[in-house]
């Protein structure tokens, strides 16, 4: 059983490698953004399947930030490296305020009605262009 | 043994309660006969998808993942991968793999099934566009398909139950792009209820079809068959792992012997007919496991075919990036569009048949920068992350290619020799190679669905070659045909060798064509069960199963 509490350091240097802030975008960093303390403990929770190959895999890592932080945690190798970002990203993207400034709602209820009129319209184009398959003779082939 | 303790003898035995044992069991019920049904998992549990919170991406695979070496659920049996460039997925439980599947339907084309004739390579099916074509219309409604009739990529007929998805921002740029072209779309059909329809609820596009469909409206047969089945008196045991097909002396069918996976319990269900309808893995699988003294290379298998000809439709992507921001992450997914406008045999090119393409879905922010449908996700992080996000989300979408698969016997399913399940039942090992006909295709396809792209408005395109975790469709692995010979059942489903064992799943299909098979699997299960209704006074029956019977 492992305590993330334990991890906090590892954690902090690790996600702000993988999500550094974004001045362009505006976008905050994995820590500005409640990663280690709000938004990962949450990822966990809900990911329990992943929760103690990611705590191996950061045993793996020093405790504080190494050199070249990006290319330790990619020598952890591809299945370690995807546990660690993927739940990293995750937690990320947990966040509201995150996926708002992306304008992403959420996999939303809509209930849109098709239109016909557009759907007709479009469809008569491709019908205009003839027939798209190989005719062949109904009769029964030798098999 | 006293009565009490003798197994009912049902008319039919079936393992597996997937789309093909669902819509078998279902009429067979209808018509009166006893019917019973084995599934080695569960009913899924869909209160464990996190649909509708920011939560969905991170743990939709966790529970529904289609990767059954992944998943590892006590239903699951391992598959031996290591010589595959594909890797079969599946759902082991009640609804079989439409409780996983994108739910994108479609009938196989009239040329499908005449590949020796039209093309001179492979093979002929036994039967013809005409004689599926009223089932496909009746498991059509049963299925709750939902899109726009008139495709011209079909002969006159195909008409669409249910209406169809609106059209989206990404539909309209990939149709005007077509249509510049010359090319066919057309607006996606899927198995996916857009109206209240046969137990289904209407589609609220959430987007989570391929990781089970909380809101109920995706057309797996756990909601659209087994309830009817139940009520029709169907008995459907599960956790019941089929070990054996059993048969006696006169050479027939008597049942099949099961491990109770609850217990560890073995039992054995006798009954008149036994149906297969475990999936191009699970059924060759079980065929070969099934192996005695009389039938010492598996049952139903002097052709030596059972296991062969495995066809898995090697799939690629080609994604397109571009400047405006519009809806990608919402269903169907399903396919928004598709086109056949290279699904056949052309003249212009260097290899055989052709692909279908789906015009897919790109999911939320998470999937920016994971793999799907990018290729490898090594460089996203760091200072490149938040660049790819904004560049993907909501500003790509991508063409899925489906490639048709040709049989080769070196291709297959055996048993193997080392692995076993956890009921001591040898895994599955699948050897599987893609030809360079499917790579000369794959690649042709990939640059037309470039052209596509760019036409659209693409700045920019991702292609995605083969993918190894792409075998939704496995097929062509118990092959019928009229010569047992060369085949291993007939053109409805029985068994050349045992006549009252039959095989209804896409394992029978003798070429893949290009699109998505339940359509076709389904139908062929109807038309096989009415073969089997209309000829129940003349079905061969065991002697050995008729001494089990209770009472007169």
């Amino acid at each position: 059983m492992y305590n993330i509490d334990d991890f906090q350091t590892r954690i902090a240097w690790v996600a702000e490698t993988l999500i550094p802030s974004d001045v362009k975008s505006g976008m905050p960093s994995a820590t500005e953004a409640g990663v280690p303390g709000r938004l990962l403990p949450r990822a966990l929770k809900e990911r329990d399947d992943l929760a103690p190959s990611f705590f191996k895999a950061l045993l793996r890592l020093p405790e504080t930030r190494p050199r070249d932080p990006l290319d330790a945690i990619r020598a952890l190798g591809a299945d370690d490296f995807h546990t660690i970002s993927f739940l990293i990203a995750g937690a990320y993207f947990l966040d509201e305020a995150i996926n708002r400034k992306l304008r992403y709602p959420g996999q939303e209820a809509l209930y849109e009605t098709p239109d016909y009129d557009e759907i007709m319209e479009a469809i008569e184009r491709v019908q205009a262009r003839g027939s798209v398959y190989v005719d062949v003779p109904e009769g029964r082939g030798s098999a | 043994m006293t009565n009490e303790d003798r197994p009912t003898v049902y008319d039919v035995v079936i393992v597996g309660a997937g789309p093909s044992g669902a819509v078998a069991a279902k009429r067979l019920a209808e018509e009166g006969m006893s019917v019973i049904c084995l599934e080695q998992g569960e009913y899924p549990d869909y209160t464990k998808l996190r649909h509708s919170g920011f939560e969905f991406e991170l743990t939709k695979n966790q529970y529904f993942a289609s990767n059954p070496n992944r998943r590892k659920a006590p239903s699951d049996y391992p598959i031996n991968v290591n010589s595959s460039d594909v890797e079969p997925l599946m759902w082991n439980g009640v609804g079989g793999s439409s409780v996983l599947y994108a739910a994108a339907w479609h009938r196989l084309k009239p040329s499908d099934f005449r590949v020796r004739t039209v093309d001179g390579i492979a093979d002929d099916w036994p039967l013809n566009y005409a004689d599926l074509e009223p089932f496909y219309t009746r498991v059509e409604n049963d299925f709750a398909v939902s899109g726009v009739g008139g495709d011209p990529a079909y002969p006159p007929g195909f008409d669409i139950p249910l209406p169809p998805f609106p059209l989206s921002e990404m539909d309209r740029k990939l149709a005007a792009a077509h249509d510049r072209l010359g090319w066919h779309w057309w607006p996606g059909s899927n198995s996916i209820a857009t109206v209240k329809h046969n137990g289904l609820l209407p589609c609220v596009r959430r987007g989570a079809c391929t990781w089970g469909c909380f809101d109920g409206a995706k057309a797996s047969v756990d909601r659209t068959h087994w309830p009817a089945c139940i009520k029709l008196g169907v008995k459907l045991v599960q956790n019941a792992r089929a070990l054996r097909v059993e048969t006696g002396s006169d050479g027939l069918a008597t049942g099949v012997t099961y491990v109770d996976r609850v217990t560890g319990r073995t039992h054995f269900q006798p009954g008149r007919t036994v149906i297969v309808s475990a999936n191009g893995v699970g059924t060759p699988r079980l065929l070969l496991n099934s192996a005695s003294s009389d039938h010492p290379n598996g049952l139903a298998n002097s052709s030596g075919l059972v296991g062969k000809r495995l066809m898995m439709h090697p799939y690629g992507t080609v994604s397109g990036l571009f400047d405006d921001f519009f809806e990608n992450w919402q269903g169907p997914y399903g396919q928004r569009s598709y086109s056949l406008e290279f699904a056949e045999t052309r003249k212009d090119t260097n290899f055989y048949r052709g692909a279908k393409w789906q015009l897919m879905g790109m999911g939320g922010p998470l999937a920016t920068v994971g793999t799907w449908p990018w290729g490898g996700n090594g460089d996203v992080w760091g200072e490149n992350f938040h660049p790819t996000v904004q560049k993907r989300f909501g500003r790509s979408a991508y063409w899925g290619i489906m490639a048709e698969d040709l049989p080769n016997e070196e291709n297959m399913v055996s048993l193997d020799p080392d692995l076993t399940d956890a009921d001591g039942m040898p895994a599955a090992k699948v050897t599987y190679k893609a030809s360079q006909n499917t790579w000369d295709l794959l690649h042709y396809n990939q640059e037309r669905a470039v052209e596509s792209m760019r036409e659209a408005g693409a700045y920019e395109t991702v292609v995605m070659p083969l993918q190894r975790e792409t075998g939704w469709h496995i097929l062509g692995s118990v092959r019928m045909g009229d010569d047992p010979r060369t085949s291993v059942v007939d053109s409805f489903g029985r068994s050349h060798d045992v006549p009252n064992l039959f095989v209804m799943d896409g394992s029978v299909m003798p070429t893949s064509g290009a699109v998505n098979p339940t359509g076709t699997v389904a139908a062929l299960a109807l038309r096989n069960s009415e073969a089997i209704i209309e000829n129940r006074r003349s079905q061969p029956v065991s002697n050995a199963a008729e001494a089990l019977r209770v009472g007169p």
